[in-house]
């Protein structure tokens, strides 16, 4: 193990933006921490760069706590959200700050940075001034900047928050390789924050989602997509078809519209549940759980096709299929639920205020 | 990337600087012959009262032959003269951004109760006309003032025992009252729009906090306190009537010398070699801050950090000790002048309050200085100064609207570094060109006043409106068209509401400078027409107790009338 948090909190006048905050990093992990914005990421990032101090609980790395080593000491680089390049310094001068400060010696600099700007793709900017690269480029001398000094962990504030969209897709991709193999050949260990669930997904070995400053669930992505264990979580994973479920046995569950089957994976019977119905749960033919409901709207989605359709009994649904004959808007079908895409949620409170926080 | 703020502190609205650049590109550019007529009315005056008055001045340093020119340089001792202006001006820079750069630092990062007001507070010595600063000065240090008065009942003396005018550090002290204010805001509003996550990252890459502001902070900062200190150096390199007022005769610089010279000696010609040597220094500085204001727009991604609180007991000390002696710099001087100025001092009696000195200023004495109640001064400021402000606009209004729909041009930036000149050359210089040019001047100075005040009003009021009238967004004029608003209702209900705070700023600053001038004024006044500063000047001047009273009764009116402006500038000017 390698970053530990027990129990942080940090409290700004009356708001609380950390609360009761535990996490534990494996060494070569990235970890993404999904959240709305203001739900107290960056906070948490500045708590363990040593920027700002916990009003309660522990940061520790490898055993060692961290209270007393200030930012300066303890060996992690933050990347900001815009990067925060030095303006008044050159890309060599941006990316040997760290290594300066270590007091490296002049020709053990240069080899270092050479090597940095060389895995970052960005050999011969050495000159160029920081104030005339494009986003990309000044995001990948952010990135070299964090790493040359080897940190023993990085932490990333939203790094690709302030690009446009195609370039984002462009450096995610490069972003993970680039994790995945840091200039010493290594897993990068790495915490990372963001909004957004496709970069979470792309990046992630493990994620945890954040709401007002607490943890909600922490699991791999594919974990995390299939069982969201609470509303708020599905939702800000764009999941957002619930009903409510009564249980009359361990694996038939009463809704609005009729009884449903499961499959001993998806039910860890919760004590109040909700039933979550993943997009992509209901076919146009089948034998389970068969669903009567009228087409309401239907969407081309490119490589999908999403349709939202009104049950007999509660509320709307939407799915996603695959481009192929489907019935049109206003008419009426039976639909088939998956039972292995379909799981149960812990209904911790109304359904419809989460879904207006978010 | 504009990096300036989108509205200027009062304060910096003052100094000459590089504007924020070509206009919009939405503007439809005026038509030239327009452009031109418009800017005629600013051209002549400036024509007639700057350039030809500055012509006459070289003219009339010719006149002198060169050996009689070296036998008064060894008599007047010009060396001396020269040396001293610059190290009285570094001496007072240096205290003042010592004192300043704490300031700065706090005021850009901590968020702490009655943070505006400080503000405020700190930015009102300098709009206090000098003469006021002087009296302020001289109520705290003088033999009259409070110190000498306090040491002199504790110990029970006759005599007041320290001599404080008449010295360096009055100088240096009334400087870095005055300028401290400039130091805060020029550097505190850039420390403040520096991204603090500059040094945060400075900080996770193994920097510890004094490196983080030597490789970072500093650097960064370099170019606004540069360009600061060479503000604050300007001005006291022409200060006069600091100088004047609490140096005494022992302490010449080039200011107060071509004053002594035209004045006293009637020298104009040794006056007028002084005005070219001053001119020449101060555009040197002036070239200097022109050349550090284009660094400041160096692409800085500027960015407004939310402030901190102050939660830890050592930075609420360090904060409380920078703020508080700064606000005590800023404050106790004009206490001490409202103070003393109702306060009466008789042999072996106690101190009583007393209005006394304000009573006297409507009292026509024989035996008075003038020949008319010292009341009237007050009132012939403000014909002056309301005279100034319709100059001022009336020449404004149009130069400023032409420059800002005319595409910059070779012609612009001319006119544009012409108009804003007088601000940078001394104000006795001004006085001097005046009298060397019109000779009738002497005899028609209450009629010239308002237009030598108004070569300073005037680069005020347009540098206020300019980057108002630039910012109009012409798709507002035309939502108000479309919606039925015909071209003088737009003006009424959409131009001018936007540009009222400019208006404000720009005129209020325009009154209280033509309030307090003094420097240009001392060398026209008349004694039949005096003005405030004038009359507080004369009065200090004289001995007596009486005289003195009066001295401070007319400062604090002058404080007051100046400050009315101030408090309507800074309601609602950014924090």
């Amino acid at each position: 193990m390698t970053l530990h948090l027990a129990s942080l909190s940090k409290i700004y006048l009356t708001q609380r933006a950390v609360e009761a905050f535990s996490l534990t990093l494996a060494p070569g992990e990235t970890l993404c921490l999904l959240g709305p914005s203001g739900c107290g990421k960056s906070t948490l990032l500045n708590l363990i760069a040593g920027l700002e101090t916990p009003d309660a609980g522990t940061i520790s790395w490898e055993g060692q706590d961290l209270a007393r080593v200030p930012a300066h000491r303890r060996g992690f680089s933050l990347m900001f959200q815009d990067y925060a390049l030095f303006p008044h310094r050159n890309v060599f001068e941006n990316v040997a700050f760290g290594l300066q400060m270590q007091g490296q010696a002049r020709a053990e600099i240069a080899t270092t940075v050479g090597r940095v700007l060389q895995w970052v793709k960005l050999m011969g900017f050495e000159g160029r001034d920081v104030n005339t690269l494009s986003g990309g480029e000044a995001q990948r001398v952010a990135l070299a900047r964090a790493l040359a000094p080897r940190p023993r962990l990085l932490l990333l504030d939203e790094p690709l928050g302030a690009l446009d969209r195609v370039l984002r897709e462009e450096l995610l991709d490069d972003l993970r390789a680039l994790l995945r193999t840091n200039p010493d050949g290594a897993r990068q260990t790495t915490l990372y924050v963001t909004h957004d669930q496709q970069e979470a997904f792309a990046l992630a070995d493990r994620i945890g989602v954040m709401r007002a400053g607490r943890l909600l669930q922490v699991a791999t992505p594919e974990e995390l997509y299939a069982h969201p264990t609470s509303p708020f979580v599905a939702r800000f994973l764009g999941l957002t078809n619930f009903v409510e479920a009564t249980p009359l046995s361990a694996l038939a569950y009463q809704t609005p519209f009729g009884v449903i089957q499961l499959t001993a994976s998806s039910s860890s019977a919760p004590r109040s549940p909700l039933l979550l119905i993943h997009p992509d749960a209901a076919r146009l033919a089948g034998q389970l759980n068969p669903l009567t409901v009228r087409v309401v709207a239907r969407s081309f989605r490119g490589s999908l096709v999403r349709l939202t359709v009104q049950p007999v009994a509660g509320p709307e649904l939407v799915f996603d299929f695959s481009p192929q004959t489907l019935p049109n808007v206003g008419e009426q079908c039976v639909l088939y639920l998956d039972p292995e895409r379909l799981t149960l949620v812990e209904n911790e409170s109304d359904p419809f205020n989460i879904a207006n926080s978010i | 990337m504009d990096v300036r703020p989108s509205s200027q502190p009062p304060p910096p609205a003052l100094f000459p600087k590089e504007n924020g650049g070509a206009p919009s590109p939405a503007f439809r550019p005026l038509r030239v012959p327009t452009a031109y007529f418009l800017l005629l009315p600013g051209f002549c005056f400036l024509c007639v009262f700057y350039l030809w008055p500055l012509f006459a001045i070289f003219k009339a340093s010719l006149t002198l032959d060169l050996l009689a020119l070296i036998e008064t340089m060894r008599t007047t001792s010009l060396g001396r003269v020269v040396g001293f202006t610059f190290w009285q001006a570094t001496l007072s820079t240096l205290v003042t951004l010592l004192i300043g750069l704490p300031g700065a630092y706090v005021l850009a990062r901590y968020r702490f109760p009655g943070r505006a007001l400080w503000r405020a507070l700190t930015g009102v010595p300098f709009v206090m006309p000098t003469i006021v600063v002087a009296a302020a000065f001289n109520t705290l240090l003088g033999p009259r003032g409070w110190i000498n008065l306090g040491l002199m009942s504790w110990l029970q003396l006759a005599e007041p025992p320290l001599n404080l005018l008449n010295s360096l550090s009055a100088i240096v002290g009334a400087h870095v009252f005055y300028n401290l204010t400039l130091v805060l805001r020029v550097v505190g509003d850039y420390w403040a729009r520096l991204d603090p996550r500059l040094e945060n990252a400075a900080r996770t890459l193994g920097a510890n906090r004094w490196q983080a502001f030597q490789h970072i902070t500093w650097p960064l900062l370099r170019p606004a306190v540069a360009s600061a200190a060479l503000l604050v150096f300007l001005y006291d390199f022409t200060s006069f009537g600091v100088i004047l007022l609490l140096g005494g005769p022992q302490f010449a610089t080039l200011e107060t010398e071509i004053y002594r010279q035209a004045l006293h000696f009637f020298d104009l010609r040794l006056a007028a070699i002084l005005s070219l040597i001053q001119l020449a220094c101060t555009l040197l500085i002036i070239g200097g801050y022109a050349r550090l204001t284009a660094h400041l727009t160096t692409p800085l991604k500027l960015h407004r950090a939310p402030l901190r609180p102050l939660d830890h007991w050592r930075t609420r000390w360090m904060a409380s000790l920078v703020l508080g002696g700064i606000l005590i710099i800023c404050v106790t001087p004009l206490l001490a002048l409202a103070m003393r100025s109702m306060i009466q001092i008789e042999a072996d009696a106690p101190l009583s309050i007393t209005f006394a000195y304000y009573r006297e200023l409507f009292l026509n004495r024989r035996d008075a200085l003038f020949y008319a109640p010292p009341f009237t001064a007050i009132g012939n400021s403000l014909m002056v100064a309301l005279a100034t402000l319709g100059l001022a606009f009336a020449l404004g209004l149009p130069t400023a609207w032409a420059l800002a729909h005319s595409t910059s041009s070779r012609f612009t930036a001319f006119y544009e570094t012409l108009l804003m000149s007088p601000l940078g050359t001394s104000a006795v210089t001004l006085g001097l060109g005046f009298l060397v040019a019109f000779p009738a001047a002497w005899r028609i100075a209450p009629w010239l006043l308002p237009f030598l005040h108004t070569l300073v009003a005037l680069p005020v009021v347009v540098r206020n409106l300019l980057p108002g009238l630039r910012g109009l967004r012409p798709a507002l004029r035309r939502a108000a068209t479309v919606l039925g608003a015909s071209p003088v209702q737009v003006f009424w209900l959409i131009d001018l509401p936007l540009l009222a705070r400019a208006i404000l700023t720009g005129g209020a600053l325009a009154f209280a400078i033509s309030l307090g001038e003094f420097g240009a004024t001392a060398l026209l006044a008349r004694p039949e027409f005096p003005t405030l500063p004038i009359a507080i000047y004369r009065f200090l001047a004289q001995p007596g107790a009486l005289n003195y009273g009066q001295a401070l009764a007319l400062s604090v009116i002058l404080m007051l009338l100046c400050a009315v402006g101030i408090v309507a500038i800074e309601r609602d000017s950014q924090p």
